[in-house]
């Protein structure tokens, strides 16, 4: 092997060190979070990635409120609140970066972020 | 040999570009990422987020911007006893109520707004709006005679305004309600105070209402959802990327109730006093200003798809992207190119 074929090798095998490297990251970025919080407080950030089993959790806010959560691996929803509208139970399941459930009355919030904790591919959502 | 080396760099060639590549992405992409910061309340009966590429000390004008939110929603609430509008409201017909200087602005540019809409969007519907009750615990169909009733004295040009003594007053008997002017200027105030702070960069979502401003440190445009009508929210459609302006959406999806199998929405048609039927099922409107936005997503949403193309060719500010119940989605010409196509399921238009 001349020193010419040995400067392409290494050069090749640099690269490819590189690109194994760019790689990385995109592998464990698909992890999912869901952030709870009550009146702009966070009161849990769970892992939506990792739910093995399904569980359910009721959260209780300032006058008597309550939001049952039902948690499932990559998912999550509201089943049950005692606000007026169930604006929040009528979204159902939620599981993408961006997605939120909103419940007004009670300053409950949960909102899907990615592992960066962001919304994702969106800055915001018009709706 | 002359024929060897030349296939050794012909072969080196390609992989000293690739190396070069490849060593210039790894090096540019984990530069400094600076990171947004997102703060969250409830104002206007909504969510706001707030967000800015700052660092902390961008707080105290992300507190201001709250504020000044909270301003405004005490200034035109109809539910605040003692707000401009409710007192307005309250006045007797024909006669004039001294208002702030931020009520005298929403009131004339709703003006304007329903005039250019030919009262498809129309600031004096409050009494039809508290009639059927959408989006609170008393929503009901009101009889027809109860409409009618509410529907009597509708007409934006019974609302009069004298700018120069900031004087407003009722020439009929409605109620003014500037739901769907509000929230976009409250959007376009925080922006000012936050740029006024020397914030480069931010977004402001004021329940949907998105207003953005500055360039993002990675020189990147914002990227603004489109919410599917058939999907929880913060479920998009598509995706439009824009450097600065704002991005409002009405949807019929948003409040409603069921009564019979009926979906009853909370967007009225100011001409029959029913929720308003177009085909459409959103309107989303690409604008310089919340304020625009805000209000035209309205009024475009009850002209329906033709004519409010109509619209959309004649002004030179704004853009829409329009959901339809047949499942279309149809972007105006001007932004097609800044669309993004998410989702399947629908079809997509360029008009």
């Amino acid at each position: 092997m001349k020193s010419g074929d040995r400067i392409i090798m290494l050069l090749v095998l640099i690269a490819a060190a590189a690109a194994l490297y760019q790689m990385k990251p995109t592998n464990s970025s698909t992890r999912i979070y869901a952030e709870v919080k009550i009146d702009n407080v966070i009161q849990e950030t769970i892992d939506l990635s990792s739910v093995s089993e399904p569980y359910t959790k009721t959260y209780y806010t300032d006058g008597g409120g309550y939001n049952v959560v039902e948690v499932r691996k990559g998912m999550i929803r509201v089943v049950e609140a005692n606000c007026p509208e169930q604006v929040d139970v009528r979204q159902g399941w939620i599981s993408r970066p961006s997605q939120s459930i909103v419940c007004v009355p009670h300053r409950f919030v949960i909102t899907i972020v990615s592992e960066r904790g962001d919304k994702g591919d969106v800055d915001g959502v018009s709706y | 040999m002359a024929d060897h080396s030349r296939t050794r760099w012909s072969l080196a060639l390609p992989v000293l570009i690739m190396l070069v590549v490849v060593v210039v992405y790894s090096v540019r992409l984990p530069q400094r990422e600076l990171r947004p910061y997102t703060w969250t309340g409830f104002a206007m009966g909504t969510l706001v987020e707030i967000t800015v590429y700052a660092n902390r000390s961008a707080e105290g004008a992300v507190n201001k911007g709250f504020d000044r939110i909270g301003e405004i929603e005490q200034l035109v609430s109809t539910s605040i006893s003692d707000s401009d509008i409710a007192l307005l409201n309250s006045a007797p017909i024909g006669s004039y109520v001294q208002v702030h200087e931020d009520t005298a602005y929403l009131i004339s540019s709703a003006l304007e707004f329903a005039r250019e809409t030919r009262g498809s969007f129309d600031p004096t519907v409050g009494r039809l709006v508290d009639l059927w009750g959408i989006g609170t615990e008393r929503a009901s169909v009101p009889s027809g005679e109860a409409i009618r009733h509410a529907l009597s004295g509708v007409g934006y040009q019974n609302l009069v305004l004298d700018e120069d003594k900031r004087q407003v007053m009722r020439n009929t008997d409605f109620r003014v309600d500037l739901g769907a002017i509000a929230k976009g200027y409250a959007c376009d105030e925080v922006v000012g105070i936050l740029q006024n702070a020397g914030i480069d960069a931010g977004i402001v979502d004021l329940g949907g209402n998105i207003c953005v401003f500055g360039t993002k440190p990675t020189g990147q445009q914002w990227r603004v959802g489109i919410q599917d009508p058939a999907a929880p929210r913060g479920s998009y459609v598509g995706v439009i990327s824009i450097s600065s302006g704002a991005v409002a959406t009405s949807g019929d999806y948003e409040r409603y109730f069921e009564r019979d199998s009926v979906i009853y929405h909370h967007i009225l048609d100011p001409s029959t006093g029913y929720p308003a039927s177009p085909g459409v099922r959103s309107v989303s409107v690409i604008a310089p200003t919340g304020i625009q936005a805000d209000a035209l997503s309205t009024g475009l949403f009850v002209l329906g798809v033709d004519e409010l193309f109509e619209f959309v060719d004649r002004s030179e500010e704004i853009e829409v992207v329009v959901i339809t119940s047949d499942n279309r989605v149809i972007v105006s010409s001007g932004i097609a190119e800044a669309f993004q196509v998410v989702k399947e399921g629908y079809t997509y238009e360029i008009r």
